[in-house]
């Protein structure tokens, strides 16, 4: 509403017009701002007195707007956004973290986690794994089915900064969170190592009122802790398989190999099994030699082999990926003639004094061999069966010329 | 009419505030790599190696008497290893919407990840339903068994599922490392049941990788003509882990 003509606040109520001020004078004129109808101020209206109780009247139902508009806004936040906007992106930092710690004692450990998405309320866990496969995958323990006795090692941890196991927090669009982790270990633990991952999901949503499926993420990071009882380490580990698989295994007197063709691919698998009850971090190396110069060298990078379990060690860049048959190296197709040399030299712990190990293969080419047998055979087959017919055509040739002469 | 103008002006105002915002590229992590803390120990000895005592440290905390800020070591990251990069999982979609499902005709949902594997050595990324989809009069749209009674699929085993009269909730999926069972984009395996005490299945794996890895996995609802009315829901929990 706006006045005309005139600079003092008023109102319209009801097609009435109404001053806010006691200081409007009668005939005053004033217009409704959007349907210009014109309203003249008059005394005989209303009293003075039943202004002023319309004007608190009035700013009653103001309140009573403003209060609407804030339930509005808050029934808007409470409301579910559009599906299409609910998204999950968190990151964690380490993926891994390795303590090595003697019983009775404690530290720290610090995680960094980091919101990239929408604003999520994220839940922590700490649960116990044991491995799963040989190659680092991991099965987490739900200690709510499952009664271990790792089950009751997560007492060792507490979150520190105001955080607590099993309860959210909030995290915010691009926000990070350093988590400190409390971790001590009773006195008398026994020597070993204690496997754990601290998970965080996204907050479990509303059940809806529409058919759907709502979708809860987690991330994990691992807790590796080794616990020394007498403040030793011991690192006792052996290799228990490194040869090339496949191929058509040979034995003359005490030497073992394994015969391939030529362009054959070969895998080749090497593990390693920690005899002790704490972790060992082997890596090394893989060369291929031929009978007269080294062919290839492969890197493995250390990976951890817990206590009392064995690990298939992979190469860096080979092709022992998954889904699908797992080795630790594939020798790429070539051509292979003859005896090579696979030495394996490995250290259990960084900067120990190596372990070598040597498997050896022949190869020759079989295949191609086959296929020339093949065709020669083929050919002396050939030239038998048509040979009588071949001579027996110059033959017909001279007797029909005679029969003609 | 003023009130209601008014309240819907709010409610537009209100949505401004809370409509949520395109994700931004994600800032690199600028934390830096944690540091070891070296406690007494000598590792890297080929034989068990005594630890001298040290002395306690002095910034120990008097209130936890008991902790010896000592006699440890921790290491983030793996070994040899100086990068810091973060791992991640991204979900586009965290609701899957059903919408109104049509008797004999298929819904088809999808739903694209991303694992940033940063300085993890290989992941593992694992699916488990806390149900099959629900409704509150606690009727199910069961698990997938595929096209093949003999041979059905099952939550470890993608069988193709492609008829019409062949009714329940699946998955199947395409993209890097999935697992080997899903020979194409027929093939389905229905969702591991919490409620039937089943654990998580892995879906998703790559030793001793890097990069990112992308997958989509295609959501598939077929239900028969005889399946009662309602509002249908249950939660899906996908969990990334790396693996050690």
């Amino acid at each position: 509403m706006r006045h005309k003509n005139n600079s003092q606040p008023g109102f319209i109520f009801q097609k009435k017009i109404y001053p806010s001020y006691s200081g409007l004078q009668p005939g005053t004129v004033l217009y409704l701002a959007k349907k210009r109808v014109r309203w003249v101020y008059t005394e005989s209206i209303l009293s003075y007195r039943s202004i002023q109780r319309q004007d608190a009247r009035l700013m009653r139902l103001s309140w009573l707007k403003g209060a609407l508009a804030i339930l509005l806004i808050l029934f808007s936040l409470g409301h579910p956004l559009p599906a299409s906007a609910q998204s999950f992106y968190l990151r964690v930092y380490p993926p891994i973290t390795n303590i090595i710690i003697r019983s009775g004692k404690g530290t720290t450990i610090p995680i960094k986690i980091t919101n990239t998405g929408n604003p999520l309320v994220v839940t922590t866990k700490l649960v116990p794994f044991v491995p799963s496969d040989e190659i680092g995958g991991i099965r987490t323990i739900d200690c709510e089915r499952v009664a271990l006795a790792l089950c009751q090692v997560t007492k060792w941890f507490t979150l520190l900064s105001g955080l607590k196991l099993n309860e959210g927090f909030f995290l915010e669009k691009n926000a990070s969170k350093d988590i400190k982790m409390q971790l001590f270990i009773p006195k008398n633990t026994p020597s070993g190592d204690y496997t754990f991952t601290l998970l965080f999901s996204s907050h479990q949503a509303a059940e809806g009122t529409r058919t759907n499926a709502e979708i809860i993420g987690t991330i994990g990071t691992n807790i590796i802790v080794t616990v020394t009882e007498t403040g030793e380490i011991p690192r006792n580990g052996q290799i228990v398989a490194f040869s090339p698989l496949g191929g058509l295994p040979i034995e003359l007197g005490s030497l073992r190999m394994h015969l391939y063709d030529s362009f054959d691919q070969i895998p080749v698998i090497l593990k390693i099994q920690n005899t002790g009850p704490t972790l060992i971090e082997p890596g090394g190396e893989i060369r291929l030699t031929s009978p007269v110069f080294p062919l290839a060298h492969y890197t493995i990078p250390i990976q951890y082999v817990l206590g009392h379990t064995i690990r298939l060690l992979l190469t860096g860049g080979s092709s022992a990926s998954l889904p699908g048959p797992t080795y630790t190296l594939l020798l790429p197709r070539s051509l292979y003639l003859g005896k090579y040399t696979l030495e394996t030299s490995i250290t259990l712990v960084p900067n120990g004094p190596p372990v070598t190990v040597k498997s050896v293969f022949l190869a020759f080419p079989f295949k191609a061999m086959l296929l020339v047998l093949a065709i020669i055979l083929a050919a002396v087959v050939g030239r038998k069966k048509f040979r009588p017919w071949v001579k027996r055509l110059p033959n017909k040739k001279p007797a029909a010329k005679s029969h003609l002469a | 009419m003023k009130a209601t103008t008014f309240a819907l002006a709010a409610v537009l105002v209100g949505s401004i505030f809370f409509i949520p915002r395109a994700i931004w590229a994600q800032e690199p992590l600028e934390s830096s790599r944690y540091k070891l803390e070296f406690g007494p120990y000598s590792i890297g000895a080929p034989n068990p190696t005594p630890v001298a005592k040290q002395p306690e440290a002095k910034n120990r905390d008097k209130d936890k008497s008991e902790l010896s800020w000592t006699d440890f070591i921790v290491r983030s990251g793996f070994p040899q290893d100086s990068s810091t990069q973060p791992f991640e999982l991204s979900i586009n979609h965290t609701s899957i919407n059903l919408g109104s499902l049509q008797p004999e005709t298929p819904l088809l949902t999808t739903v694209d990840l991303s694992i940033s594997l940063g300085s993890a050595r290989g992941y593992e990324l694992s699916l488990l339903a806390d149900r099959p989809p629900t409704s509150s009069r606690g009727k199910i749209i069961p698990g997938t068994i595929c096209d093949d009674d003999k041979n059905p699929c099952s939550a470890k085993k993608a069988q193709r599922w492609t008829k019409s009269n062949r009714f329940g909730f699946g998955y199947t999926l395409n993209g890097d490392g999935i697992a080997g069972d899903f020979i194409s984009a027929q093939y389905y395996r229905p969702l591991p049941d919490a409620s039937k005490s089943e654990e998580f299945t892995s879906i998703l794996s790559r030793a001793l990788a890097d990069g990112t890895q992308k997958a989509t996995i295609t959501y598939k609802t077929l239900i028969g003509n005889d399946q009662p009315s309602g509002v249908y829901t249950n939660t899906i929990y996908i969990r990334a882990l790396p693996r050690y």
